[in-house]
């Protein structure tokens, strides 16, 4: 049986750079500091804007994927960001998905796990249900836009191996989402 | 420690106590909230009802036992090895259970064992006890022998005497023995001391690596903690078989994640062949014929059982929203497992075809991971109103629903006693998440691990 790639310490890092995203508690502090604003009441939990990877020439990348590596194949398919307790594809979602289903579609060789992950807050079990079902929910999405079924494989980690472990919504939002690992090229 | 007697009225949003409706027809995709509050229930059962969650209190008094240290030769070597490994696990079982009260060894009498007349047994009575534990450890010749007399202090009789013997490293275990051995000759069937914990681990987690969890036992008290697995990779959510002889789990060894069977003793674990994904959260049943789980089928999970050789796979549960954690109760004939069926994650009661399913857990915004007691009257389970998991306790027949955890951090996967005396269970903090132990009003709290992360406890199902 084929073993799964998993995200290796290397691996997050170069999605991270791809993400642009900083999982760290504390921000470099800025030159001049600006007055720090008293931090919202803790309840709603806002739609977070959802990380973009840095403006590249075109949506799908002018490279010969087949000259990179797994990891860095799987660095150019966007990850997937989920509502608390849901499995529904958001609007911005729908964006992501489009774009990861126009780049399996110009690397059609190319095998893919889902990832559904959650965030802590939801018991360890649930979460392995519900992230089975992110991943699910991600998948079918990407067969509505016609990538063939048998290319995509999901597997929920629930809160098992969570990107970020803050525990703030920024944080938790990171974590409830399909993630893409690009296990054959 | 210190229980208040305070009882916690909440106003919650709640179907009213009659049986749940069966499944809405699904909402099919909702409209995803962007507050992330956990959308209303459907229209039609809730009502603005009042729950009450009451803390629990203690139930009964204590009687107040002496165990003072064993009698015993002063040899260092049997003082270190068995005296006072002995000693200690007796005094923290008994002290642990409901029935006693251990009483301070600093108000001992001197000399008056065993207390042979009346102004003996008075010395002890004015040190606070009631009865005496009193024991001696001797040395044999291949090992040790522990002797053990009960007296009530008030009629000077012996209630229980016993004697053991075992190899020197054996001291504990037969710690365990007598104070099981005590409980019965109160109550007819022994404490819960000789039952150990299964539980998943990270500790050997080596730097750097990917977050393996491995299957790990360890004795009820804490001590004895030893690897079981060694898959180099994710494990999670072990049940013992009712025999005590087996422990299924789940493990992304293979990639996508399977269910596997291991010997408690150790050795090879096999794999229970589905034809599912995701297969999570296995429970024994009662006759430990099959398993239920979470399995997935086109990225649904829903509950399904299966034999231990991975035939007679059936799905018992068919709804688009979430079903997961399923657990037998001991009657063999129902289970429970959870739903966000109508909204929030929610506890609900089937039989084992899958039919008449009901919501149980009727107030609060998530219910999740239920464990029957032992004798299926009860349930207890991670309960939440707001902020972060605790563990309740569900009275299945009043309704009554009992909070036995405090303090800060999520508490979760609560597991049963087989003397239905104790509930284990996981709490995180911000640091790590570590498996606490108490009794099932609350009391005597005592965290069991320490090293990395430690969840998932599953107690085994058998006594001696």
């Amino acid at each position: 049986m084929t073993r799964l790639s998993r995200p290796s310490g290397f691996f997050v890092a170069a999605v991270l750079v791809v993400l642009s995203v900083a999982c760290s508690k504390a921000p470099p502090p800025q030159a001049a500091p600006a007055p720090t604003p008293t931090p919202p009441p803790a309840a709603p939990v806002t739609p977070v804007a959802i990380p973009t990877p840095p403006p590249k020439p075109s949506a799908v990348p002018e490279v010969k994927v087949t000259d990179r590596t797994l990891a860095e194949i799987s660095g150019y398919l966007k990850p997937v960001f989920f509502d608390y307790d849901k499995a529904d594809i958001r609007p911005d979602a729908k964006d992501a998905l489009t774009s990861n289903a126009e780049f399996l579609r110009k690397w059609p060789s190319l095998k893919v796990t889902v990832e559904g992950h959650c965030d802590e807050r939801g018991t360890r079990e649930y979460n392995l249900a519900l992230g089975q079902r992110r991943a699910g929910s991600a998948k079918d999405f990407l067969t509505s836009l016609g990538i063939d079924a048998g290319r995509l494989q999901t597997i929920s980690f629930g809160k098992e191996r969570p990107f970020c472990t803050d525990r703030t919504e920024e944080c938790f939002q990171k974590n409830r989402r399909a993630h893409f690992v690009v296990t054959a090229k | 420690m210190k229980i208040r007697a305070l009882a916690l009225s909440v106003i919650l949003a709640a179907a009213a106590a009659a049986p749940a409706q069966q499944p809405t027809p699904s909402p099919s995709a909702p409209p995803a909230t962007p507050n992330g509050a956990a959308p209303p229930l459907p229209a039609g059962s809730p009502q603005e009802t009042i729950i009450t969650v009451e803390i629990a209190r203690p139930s009964g008094a204590r009687t107040p036992l002496a165990i003072p240290v064993p009698i015993s030769p002063l040899t260092p070597e049997l003082k270190a090895n068995a005296v006072d490994p002995f000693w200690k696990t007796l005094t923290d079982d008994l002290a642990s259970h409901p029935l006693f009260l251990v009483s301070d060894p600093a108000l001992y009498p001197k000399g008056s064992r065993p207390p042979r007349s009346r102004e003996e047994g008075d010395a002890w009575i004015a040190g606070g006890a009631q009865l005496l534990l009193d024991t001696r450890v001797s040395p044999t010749a291949t090992g040790i022998e522990i002797e053990a007399q009960l007296y009530d202090l008030k009629t000077l009789q012996p209630r229980l005497g016993k004697a053991y013997t075992s190899e020197m490293r054996g001291a504990r275990r037969i710690a365990h023995t007598l104070a099981n051995d005590i409980v019965r000759s109160f109550t007819g069937k022994p404490g819960p001391f000789l039952a150990r914990l299964a539980f998943i681990s990270d500790r050997n987690t080596p730097k750097g690596g990917r977050g393996e969890k491995e299957v790990y036992l360890m004795d009820w008290d804490g001590e004895n903690q030893w690897r079981l697995t060694y898959n180099r990779d994710l494990s999670l959510a072990p049940d013992w078989s009712p025999d005590g002889k087996k422990i299924v789990y789940q493990s992304f060894v293979k990639g996508p994640p399977g269910l596997f069977v291991v010997g408690s003793g150790g050795g090879d674990s096999k794999p229970v062949p589905v034809s599912t994904e995701l297969n999570s959260s296995p429970s024994f049943s009662p006759d430990g014929k099959t398993l239920a789980f979470c399995g997935s089928v086109r990225g649904n999970p829903e509950i399904f059982v299966v034999g231990l050789d991975g035939t007679g796979l059936r799905r018992l549960t068919d709804n688009s929203a979430v079903d997961s954690t399923p657990r037998w109760a001991p009657n063999g004939r129902e289970m429970a497992f959870t739903s966000n069926r109508q909204g929030s994650p929610q506890i609900y009661l089937m039989d084992g075809e899958g039919a008449n399913v009901r919501r149980v857990t009727l107030a609060g915004n998530w219910n999740d991971e239920a464990a029957f007691s032992p004798d299926g009257s009860r349930i207890a389970m991670a309960c939440r109103n707001e902020g972060e998991f605790q563990i309740c306790v569900l009275d299945l027949l009043s309704g009554r629903i009992f909070q036995i955890s405090t303090g800060p951090g999520a508490h979760e996967n609560p597991t049963w006693s087989p003397d239905g005396s104790k509930i284990a269970w996981e709490v995180t903090d911000d640091h790590s998440t570590q498996i606490v132990v108490a009794n099932v009003d609350g009391t005597s709290p005592k965290t069991l691990t320490s090293i990395g992360n430690n969840t998932s406890p599953s107690w085994s199902k058998t006594l001696e």
